[in-house]
């Protein structure tokens, strides 16, 4: 792995701060990072101070503001569906930008365009329309949202894709040369997630043998890999595996390729390159090495669809896992035997 | 043509025979982008070869399909690739260039002890890494080799 270029920043209280600039210098997975180094084990007040000393910097530490945060949102949702390419929609944001119009007429201006779009009268009562998003599910308590925060899609709501998507799902195969029973009894010891690479470098989780270089330089390796599949259930497709639901294709996070891109998010290749419609997606799915990546992770319990194993043996120790640890329903409602499937 | 088809398939895997050996680093170009470098490759192999005739039942050309896997692929099915290789060339022993049917290009160099010690160093690493999990590389690669040929086989 390259050298790289990073800034330490000592703050005299035993804090410190690493910052690795957008230099070609670094690794493109690594570009533009932030870290805080805290001396002790955190605490509510040590994170507090930590945070303020980062705001000393000029880099924001608190949460977004619900107008920040929705006009991030109607910007993602224009970039994600390609609206952005529309002279309609340039001609708004250059009006906008203009008149230096404040957030509150961006956001009525921009919701605007959307209502023309899907034909509402109010955006805002739009099923899926939620700009704050939803948490990934916290692993320790139940039924609380802890995980990471993602914003969902609006022009399509989960039983469009539904309708327009039966019997697809996005499937993950294991490499790591363990059994899935095991495999999913890390998962639930640790964070319940499925992580990327940069994650794993972010919590500290060591790398077996050697960390693969190629995505952290395409910018992949902040992504965890998924393809978009029949589900076994669907019919004859029966990889082992996790087939995770295919709802997640409504995070903003989530881009999909017809190809094997690499992981490639840097410049403009994503938007040349994606498939953003469920017309699309099926059509990837005919293509055995499509690519559908999620930032940083994905909870298993919430977002799981269907395990596929080997053997009854295997169904009996994976089910036997989930029940060990008390879990014999999923937050969706649906038994853990009746999502776990023999090929 | 069965039997022409295994020969072009070995005769393509002879080539990149040396590169499985000794070891070697890729990167990719695309028409217009910064190249990226894709690191140390653990191995290459041919799973499928098409060729193309002529109007005279003459070979013009054989594409073939190359499955490589970066080191550390058994962190994560995205670290094993496969591509449709339209054209190929090599200007010396040590360089392979190969160019694929998005017109994407990928640069491979047999890795040089004397002037890549830290290329080399990883590369012996990985091998012995290999080496003592040979038993669980065994069933990766199993893995790995019957999706990436179900891959090429159903490749549209």
């Amino acid at each position: 792995m390259k050298a790289g270029e990073q800034y330490e920043i000592d703050f005299g209280d035993g804090v410190r701060g690493v910052y690795r600039p957008w230099s070609n210098k670094n690794l493109y997975a690594q570009q533009g990072e932030f870290e805080l180094v805290l001396p002790d084990r955190p605490d509510g007040k040590s994170v507090d101070r930590a945070f303020e000393r980062m705001e000393s910097l000029g880099i924001k530490a608190g949460a977004a503001t619900p107008e920040d945060a929705e006009l991030l949102y109607l910007h993602k949702q224009a970039y994600l569906t390609k609206a952005d390419r529309d002279s309609e929609y340039k001609r708004m944001v250059e009006e906008l930008a203009r008149r230096a119009a404040g957030k509150e007429e961006r956001i009525r201006e921009m919701r605007g365009f959307w209502e023309r779009r899907l034909g509402v009268k109010d955006l805002t009562r739009v099923a899926g329309y939620d700009p704050l998003g939803e948490h990934q599910l916290a692993f320790k308590g139940a039924a609380k949202g802890g995980g990471y925060r993602y914003q969902y899609r609006f022009d399509l709501s989960d039983d469009d894709l539904e309708k327009q998507m039966k019997g697809y799902g996005l499937y993950h195969r294991l490499t790591n040369g363990e059994d899935l029973p095991s495999f999913i009894e890390t998962v639930l010891d640790n964070n319940g997630a499925m992580v990327s690479t940069v994650e794993k470098l972010r919590a500290g989780i060591p790398v077996g043998g050697m960390s693969p270089v190629a995505d952290m330089d395409t910018g992949g390796a902040s992504y965890f890999f998924a393809r978009i599949k029949k589900l076994p259930t669907a019919g004859r497709s029966s990889d082992v595996g996790l087939y995770f639901k295919k709802r997640m294709l409504r995070r903003m996070d989530a881009i999909s390729y017809d190809h094997d891109a690499f992981g490639r998010v840097r410049d403009e290749y994503v938007s040349n390159h994606r498939g953003s419609t469920p017309a699309e997606w099926k059509q990837f799915a005919r293509r055995g090495g499509n690519e559908t990546i999620f930032k940083y992770s994905v909870t298993l319990l919430d977002n799981i669809d269907v395990i596929v194993v080997g053997s009854d043996r295997e169904k009996t120790r994976l089910v036997d896992a989930f029940l060990k640890r008390r879990i014999s329903e999923l937050p969706d409602g649906r038994k853990v035997e009746d999502i776990v499937l023999v090929r | 043509m069965k039997d022409f088809i295994e020969k072009e398939k070995s005769k393509l895997q002879e080539l990149f025979a040396p590169f499985n050996d000794g070891g070697s680093w890729m990167s990719l170009v695309e028409p217009g982008r910064d190249s990226v470098r894709l690191g140390i490759v653990d191995s290459y192999t041919v799973t499928r070869v098409a060729p193309h005739f002529d109007a005279e039942g003459e070979v013009k050309r054989v594409d073939f399909w190359l499955l490589f896997k970066a080191v550390g692929y058994d962190e994560g099915f995205q670290h094993a690739h496969t591509v449709e290789v339209v054209g190929w060339s090599q200007k010396d022993t040590y360089l392979l260039d190969l160019v694929d049917h998005r017109n994407r290009k990928y640069h491979i160099e047999l890795i040089f002890p004397d002037q890549e010690p830290e290329l080399a160093s990883d590369w012996s690493n990985w091998r012995r890494y290999k080496m003592r999990n040979r038993d669980r590389f065994s069933l990766i690669d199993a893995d790995l080799m019957s999706e990436h040929q179900q891959i090429a086989e159903k490749w549209e």
